[in-house]
């Protein structure tokens, strides 16, 4: 594999943006591991070490309740001493100050509002990430 | 004419005097009626006593000792009869004593005009006609004068030592009275007898009446204050009618000759009535005058309150029975002051009213309460006085005085407890009679029915009271949790009518340009339209929902915390320069062809002090607004200052204008003009809501005005001019956070 090959988790529920963002992150030399669910994703995570995780906030639980659960991802992230330097990018709907905050002190390595952004933006601001994590 | 003659006369006089007075005062009571009866025979037997020692002959002195006799020898039945009267006694003994004594005394009468009574009259010593006592006269002296006397005065003896109060200090007297008058009279038996002692103590046979008569003032001994009342007044009516009647003869006969003439007679027709009028006057005056100057006590007083105390039975109203009670005592008892004093919680006696002069407002003597409880009897002051002095031990010698003092204190002339069940419930509070007379024993009598009956009274009104007030706090606290309640609802429908007016501008709002989107869309897909025509439409269509998304968290960070704002120095012109730029870009503009434009200023317009990205806003609303609701036409942009301290920022256009029965819905969250839709179809009704807001926030107020219906409309807001309120501004603020933010930290 060469060294241009970079692996990303995408943690995302929304079929829509998931096959959008499959075909531009290939495009980009990338391999592209998606899911919804918190604990496979971790799993992955700790299997796959991948060089950026994407992460959703808002991931409906099994039985469809709305629930917060990047956060947990997050957080278990941060605590597992294997996988706690893998660079998680927090990729949301959320625009509140407060989330922003709790996300950073969380110890993401980025915030992108999801609505504002096009694809061109998020995949710069993932590479980017990337390079810096590596320097 | 002797001195025992004048002293004679003077025992006349007084015991006359004195019966009258008595006689007047009150028929019915037993103890009155008799006392006349003594008054009556110590009279009879003074005046034929004076008759005797002025007659010149034989005969006539032998008449006028047997006369005096008749007199002297009733005197002991019916001063027994006054005594046993007075003092209540009743008993069987006393009845038969009592009988007997008349019999005696009736037989005496039948034998006083008999030598066995009186042999007849010789000279002894200054007198020339002295009677010689008969055998019966030795046997009444024995019987009636020591016998019945002594008996009257080993039952006073015997109450005296019982009784306590007021009826003490009358018996007192009275044995004080019996004594001298008796022991005086006894002077003139020695002389019938041959026993050469003159009746020197004749003279002070008068003194009994003195010492009954200062005590009937001062201990209320047989009331004679209402008597002299009533000879006043009957002496003044007297008076008058027979003035009047003199006057009338001495007119007649100097204007008309006699009284039996024609005119005279025709003048009677007018003078009967004037008479009448005249006569009816004289008497109200009298009773007036009467009872202001001379005597307090109201002619008929005691029958009103007795109709009072009748009349207290049928109220419940706490309020109306104590009105009626201190109403009623002060003014027909004429007195200074009256009041009611209630327990309270902290069982002293709290004023609940008073009428008079007062600077009590709370009594907690325990002396008084003591007292009033333990006798349950109206407590006087004077007697108060009076049993200090007369009691036989410091303690009580003290507590009697305490008691007065306090009395004197709260200006209280008599005390009525209000006693239920054993507990005093209140006081009622009396001043002194107005005219200075005391209070008499019927007076205190009629106030002690009075204070049992109000007692009761009260304590039904007080239960009655305390139910009805237990029902108000029940009811108020039954309204206070409606009222909770009702408000709860009401802000749990406004919720609610808020969420489905939300629910439809949302649907409204993101479903239109949603549809927009689609449509096209499915165009391009179908190859109806060219892809590149139709991506303009898509991206409005874009913008439109994400500018309602923003519209809407806006307003929701507005209601859930106050919006904060962070001012700063602020080149207004250069915003609006640019904003005004971006609006000319609108799809609608371009389509309506509108004018927008900034009309140059007259003065360098100044810096502002405002959080310029949410002042950005609202011109961008303002103007979004003007475009959207202008056909065609012009919007123009003008600056104005307020007082050098406020710019003034204002947007005139040409457009639909807003109809007067909107004015007040304007700034109102949600709502849109009457006009609106059909123009702007996709307007959330929230814009110009959050514009006030963020104007007030910045310390500016907006307003609009609009001459009606398609005559356009201008919306003007004001900022305050920046005057070093604070750091400068490095250029124009970007307040909105970066839609990408990388923690270099994190990574």
């Amino acid at each position: 594999m060469t060294a241009d090959v970079k692996k990303i988790i995408f943690i995302e529920d929304e079929k829509a943006l998931i096959d959008m963002y499959r075909g531009i992150f290939e495009k980009e030399n990338f391999v592209f591991i998606t899911t919804s669910d918190i604990n496979k994703a971790l799993a992955l995570t700790e299997s796959e070490k991948p060089d950026a995780v994407l992460l959703d906030i808002i991931i409906p639980m099994p039985e469809n309740t709305v629930a917060e659960q990047g956060y947990d991802y997050l957080v278990a992230v941060k605590n597992n001493n294997k996988i706690k330097d893998i660079p998680v990018i927090v990729f949301t709907n959320l625009d509140t100050p407060q989330d922003r905050k709790k996300c950073k002190e969380m110890g993401a390595a980025a915030y992108i509002f999801k609505r504002d952004c096009t694809p061109k933006e998020v995949t710069d601001t993932v590479l980017e990430v990337i390079r810096r994590s590596r320097g | 004419m002797n001195f025992y003659a004048v002293s004679a006369l003077i025992n006349a006089i007084t015991s006359l005097s004195l019966g009258l007075f008595v006689f007047l005062k009150n028929k019915r009571k037993s103890a009155n009626n008799t006392f006349v009866l003594l008054s009556l025979a110590v009279f009879i037997w003074s005046i034929f006593y004076f008759l005797w020692q002025i007659s010149g002959d034989r005969d006539s002195a032998l008449l006028y000792t047997r006369l005096l006799s008749i007199g002297s020898l009733f005197v002991p039945i019916f001063y027994l009869h006054w005594v046993l009267s007075f003092l209540e006694i009743k008993d069987r003994k006393s009845n038969i004593i009592l009988f007997l004594g008349y019999i005696v005394s009736f037989i005496f009468l039948s034998f006083s005009f008999s030598p066995f009574f009186i042999k007849g009259v010789e000279k002894i010593l200054i007198f020339d006609f002295w009677p010689k006592a008969g055998i019966l006269y030795s046997i009444y002296l024995l019987v009636s004068y020591t016998g019945l006397v002594g008996y009257g005065l080993i039952n006073l003896l015997k109450s005296y030592r019982i009784s306590e109060g007021l009826k003490r200090y009358q018996i007192r007297y009275i044995i004080f009275g019996t004594v001298i008058g008796f022991l005086g009279g006894a002077t003139n038996f020695f002389l019938w007898y041959d026993i050469k002692i003159l009746p020197i103590g004749n003279v002070i046979v008068s003194l009994y009446v003195f010492i009954l008569f200062y005590a009937m003032i001062k201990y209320r001994l047989m009331d004679i204050r209402v008597v002299a009342r009533k000879v006043f007044i009957y002496f003044g009516i007297a008076a008058f009618t027979y003035g009047f009647f003199y006057f009338l003869i001495w007119l007649y006969g100097y204007a008309f000759g006699g009284v039996f003439s024609t005119a005279s007679y025709l003048l009677g027709i007018i003078i009967a009535p004037l008479f009448v009028i005249l006569f009816y006057r004289i008497d109200e005056e009298l009773k007036n005058f009467a009872n202001k100057y001379l005597f307090v006590s109201l002619y008929n007083y005691q029958e009103t309150i007795n109709k009072m105390i009748d009349e207290l039975a049928g109220y419940i109203d706490l309020d109306k029975i104590i009105n009626l009670i201190v109403d009623t005592i002060k003014k027909t008892m004429q007195l200074d002051k009256a009041g009611v004093f209630l327990t309270n919680a902290e069982g002293n006696y709290q004023i609940f009213k008073i009428n008079g002069s007062n600077d009590v407002s709370l009594v907690r003597n325990n002396l008084l309460i003591k007292y009033l409880l333990k006798t349950k009897k109206p407590l006087v002051r004077e007697e108060l006085a009076l049993f200090s002095e007369n009691s036989i031990t410091e303690t009580e010698k003290t507590n009697y005085w305490k008691l007065y003092q306090y009395m004197v204190e709260i200006k209280a002339s008599l005390c009525l407890p209000l006693i239920v069940n054993k507990k005093l419930i209140g006081i009622i509070v009396l001043g002194s009679k107005i005219s200075g007379d005391p209070y008499t024993k019927e007076d205190i009598d009629l106030l002690n029915v009075l204070s049992k009956q109000a007692g009761i009274t009260i304590e039904n009104a007080l239960q009655y009271k305390q139910i009805q007030e237990f029902g108000k706090t029940l009811q108020e606290k039954v309204d206070e949790q409606t009222k909770d309640i009702t408000e709860k609802s009401m802000y749990l429908q406004e919720l609610l009518t808020m969420k489905s007016d939300f629910l439809r501008v949302v649907s409204h709002q993101l479903n239109t340009p949603l549809s927009i989107i689609r449509g096209y869309f499915s165009m391009v897909k179908d190859g109806d339209y060219k892809l590149d025509k139709a991506l303009p439409i898509i991206e409005d269509g874009l913008m439109r929902i994400i500018n309602t998304v923003s519209d809407f968290y806006d307003a929701y960070k507005l209601e859930g915390e106050k919006m904060k704002m962070e001012p700063r120095k602020t080149d207004i012109t250069a915003v609006i320069d640019r904003l005004v730029e971006e609006k000319k870009k609108l799809q609608y503009a371009k389509d309506r062809k509108l004018k927008i434009l900034i009309k140059s200023p007259e003065f360098k317009v100044p810096s502002v002090w405002c959080d310029s990205g949410k002042i950005t806003h609202v011109i961008s609303n303002i103007l979004d607004n003007a475009v959207f609701y202008t056909y065609k036409g012009s919007i123009k942009v003008f600056y104005e200052l307020v007082n050098n301290d406020y710019l003034k920022i204002n947007v005139k256009d040409t457009g639909s204008g807003v109809l007067e029965k909107d004015y007040p819905r304007v700034f109102q969250k949600f709502s849109r003009g009457t006009n609106a839709s059909s123009m702007h179809p996709d307007g959330s009704g929230i814009g110009l809501y959050i514009s006030k807001k963020i104007v007030e926030g910045n310390g500016g107020e907006i307003v609009f005005e609009s001459k009606g219906e398609n005559k356009g409309t201008t919306f003007s807001f004001t900022i305050p001019v920046y005057k070093d309120q604070g750091k400068d501004d490095k250029g124009e603020a970007d307040v909105k956070e970066n839609k990408i933010e990388i923690f270099l930290k994190n990574i």
